[in-house]
């Protein structure tokens, strides 16, 4: 499944994840159910590439980042990570690895420990990168300033910060082992606007500087397009297209993508947007939740190019064009 | 237009604090709302807009009291209704959906209980309503919001929706007595595109359905062209734009306008350092910690400190609000 086109060595794959996880029926129920969240996903993460997942919340996003960086052993599947099994290394082994892939949580509030100051928390992110004490204050200094934040700031407490001071720390405190992979889930969902584009524009400079590979996960298809090489989509734990990131945004195959993007408003056509467009029908969350799991296509229910077809068994991702992969029969 | 909501000079500063000392949070508003239009407020956290929205409703926090001004609604000067004459106005004629529906509803009570409230609270004074009649109007006010299988529903507690779903039922308290004015403070920001699309396409749809008002709080610009008759741009507690939303978008005026609608990413421009040297240099200021020091003077435009065209006399004094045509801006810029 690794894709070598020229890119440079392949750091991160994935190699056809599965995830269930069980849930009981009641109280006193002896039934479980059994929830799929991550269903058959590959990936490959070259050099310098950013890739991005795109989907609703419950898709499995979420879930993929977790195995990914090492914190959720997955069902199914290998994480192949510096050409090693990141779930067959013993555990000294798994946290050392581990360091080096970084994740930057949605919400900067809760992933601060509030009585911890700024520095202190560099600081330590500094001590498992192995950096001598010594240097420790210089170089915390540095990274603050690497990501826009006044080395001043070390010795205030994150409920003394804004929102995206906070999300720049966190970004600092990932930078500090100098890791391999960064994983950043939603890292800007919570914010307003204007610090959503200060906090995007610091992470593509980060990213022409260090030149490291993202993984870079959003509900919001303009803001991944913007961040993105490439892209996936996800739906109820499968990638049903995977692209070229402006490839996929100006001509996107499955319908599902169509949707995500006519969600996107738009500035020129105003009431365009709002108006019901006989092309997207959307299907109340309800119903397609209810019944999905039978057919092989988890897009099924919601789907406006629905036919007998898609039902007559498994539908896989296959290739289209060079470098475009798509999970539909009807494209 | 007949004027239904007209909000004049309104100034909201911190309790026990001189007006002269400090910058309130609002200040000097003016805002007004025809009968059937939508409104947009807009502006980052922080700049306003929630506590203008909650002295509407006569809902301010303890710690804030508002110094002046007058918030008519239909000719009746609110700020001067007692706590009663208000309860009976906040539901059934001016109506809010907040902007997380999770913690809006109470997990404990079912969403039939808590719609019926509603009814019970508003209906109480008149002929006594039957149980059965109640039942049938919450069940056809969920329906309306596109909720499926409503019956069922008003046995479900509030953990047991989705987001979408449970904005859906915000919405159907909210519209439960039909109020002439909801208010609707970022009613789409917690949730997924594709539901945001969908809960915009319900609000937008039953205002225009029921002929109500709506005053729609956000931060994202590109929603008010979809959302919005007019918008209003909000900056620390001062209106910095006014006028009708498409204009207002195409061709923005104010600065701070426009660095609003630069951060909108489009993923077809060109990125990287090279494109934000490009965006900074235009109007976005690079620091972060710029905002600290802007704080505590009174004089001048607040956006002097962050405005890429800035000059001297914007800092010494503040400029008033320009009328061309039927826009409004606040800016030295465009004084003649």
């Amino acid at each position: 499944m690794c894709v070598k086109d020229g890119l440079g060595e392949v750091i991160l794959a994935l190699e056809h994840i599965h995830k269930y996880f069980h849930l009981k029926g009641g109280y006193f129920s002896s039934k479980r159910h059994r929830i799929t969240a991550v269903r058959d996903v590959s990936l490959s993460l070259p050099h310098g590439i950013t890739y991005g997942l795109v989907g609703e919340s419950g898709c499995g996003k979420t879930t993929l980042s977790h195995i990914t960086a090492g914190l959720l052993p997955p069902d199914g599947g290998r994480v192949i990570f510096c050409e090693e099994d990141l779930y067959a290394l013993g555990y000294k082994e798994l946290k050392e690895k581990r360091k080096r892939i970084q994740l930057v949580f949605q919400d900067p509030y809760s992933s601060l420990n509030p009585r911890l100051s700024v520095g202190y928390v560099i600081k330590e992110a500094l001590r498992q990168g192995n950096v001598p004490k010594e240097e420790l204050e210089e170089r915390a200094a540095s990274v603050l300033k690497s990501v826009g934040l006044d080395p001043g700031c070390m010795s205030s407490y994150p409920h003394q910060l804004s929102g995206g001071q906070r999300q720049r720390v966190v970004i600092a405190r990932a930078l500090c082992v100098s890791p391999l992979v960064l994983i950043m889930d939603e890292p800007v969902s919570s914010l307003d606007v204007l610090i959503q584009a200060q906090i995007l524009d610091l992470l593509l400079e980060i990213k022409e500087r260090v030149q490291i590979p993202y993984i870079f996960i959003s509900h919001d298809l303009k803001i991944v397009t913007y961040l993105s090489d490439i892209i996936g989509v996800m739906y109820r734990g499968e990638i049903l297209e995977e692209g070229p990131s402006l490839e996929v945004y100006k001509a996107p195959l499955h319908p599902y993508t169509e949707l995500l993007l006519a969600s996107v408003p738009k500035m020129g056509d105003a009431k365009g947007f709002l108006a019901s467009d006989p092309t997207v029908e959307l299907k109340t969350e309800h119903e397609s939740l209810n019944q999905g799991g039978a057919c092989p296509c988890s897009y099924y229910l919601r789907c406006n190019r629905r036919s007998r077809e898609c039902l007559s068994g498994p539908i896989e991702l296959r290739s289209i064009g060079e470098n475009r992969r798509i999970r539909c029969i009807n494209v | 237009m007949e004027g239904l909501l007209k909000i004049k000079g309104l100034n909201i500063g911190l309790r026990g604090q001189d007006l002269g000392e400090r910058p309130s949070i609002v200040q000097d508003l003016h805002l007004e709302i025809s009968k059937a239009e939508s409104v947009c407020l807009v502006g980052e956290s922080g700049c306003g807009k929630s506590i203008t929205a909650l002295s509407i409703m006569g809902l301010l926090p303890k710690g804030l009291r508002i110094w002046s001004g007058k918030i008519l609604f239909e000719g009746m000067d609110l700020l001067r209704l007692n706590e009663k004459e208000l309860r009976r106005i906040r539901g059934s004629e001016i109506s809010m959906i907040f902007q997380e529906p999770m913690s809006s509803l109470n997990p404990v009570l079912t969403i039939g209980q808590q719609l019926r409230e509603v009814f019970l609270a508003h209906l109480k004074g008149e002929e006594p309503v039957h149980k059965k009649e109640i039942e049938d109007r919450c069940v056809s006010l969920l329906r309306d919001v596109g909720l499926p299988h409503p019956k069922d529903q008003l046995r479900a507690y509030p953990h047991m929706l989705s987001g979408g779903q449970r904005q859906r039922v915000m919405i159907a308290m909210a519209m439960a007595l039909n109020p002439k004015l909801i208010i609707a403070d970022e009613p789409t920001t917690a949730l997924d595109v594709t539901v945001q699309l969908q809960i915009l396409r319900l609000l937008k749809g039953l205002q225009e359905g029921r002929e109500c008002s709506l005053l729609f709080i956000t931060h994202d610009l590109s929603l008010v062209p979809n959302v919005g008759d007019r918008v209003y741009v909000m900056y620390k507690g001062r209106i910095m734009e006014e006028g009708p939303s498409r204009e207002v978008v195409s061709s923005p005026l104010h600065p701070y306008t426009k660095a609003l609608l630069s951060a909108i990413v489009d993923p077809e421009s060109p990125k990287g350092i090279k494109a934000k040297a490009l965006r900074t240099k235009d109007n976005r200021s690079n620091s972060v910690l710029v905002d600290k020091n802007a704080k505590g003077k009174g004089q001048g435009c607040r956006y002097a400190s962050t405005c890429p065209s800035v000059e001297a006399r914007c800092r010494e004094l503040e400029p008033g609000l320009m009328v061309a045509n039927d826009r409004k801006v606040r800016c030295w810029l465009h004084v003649c």
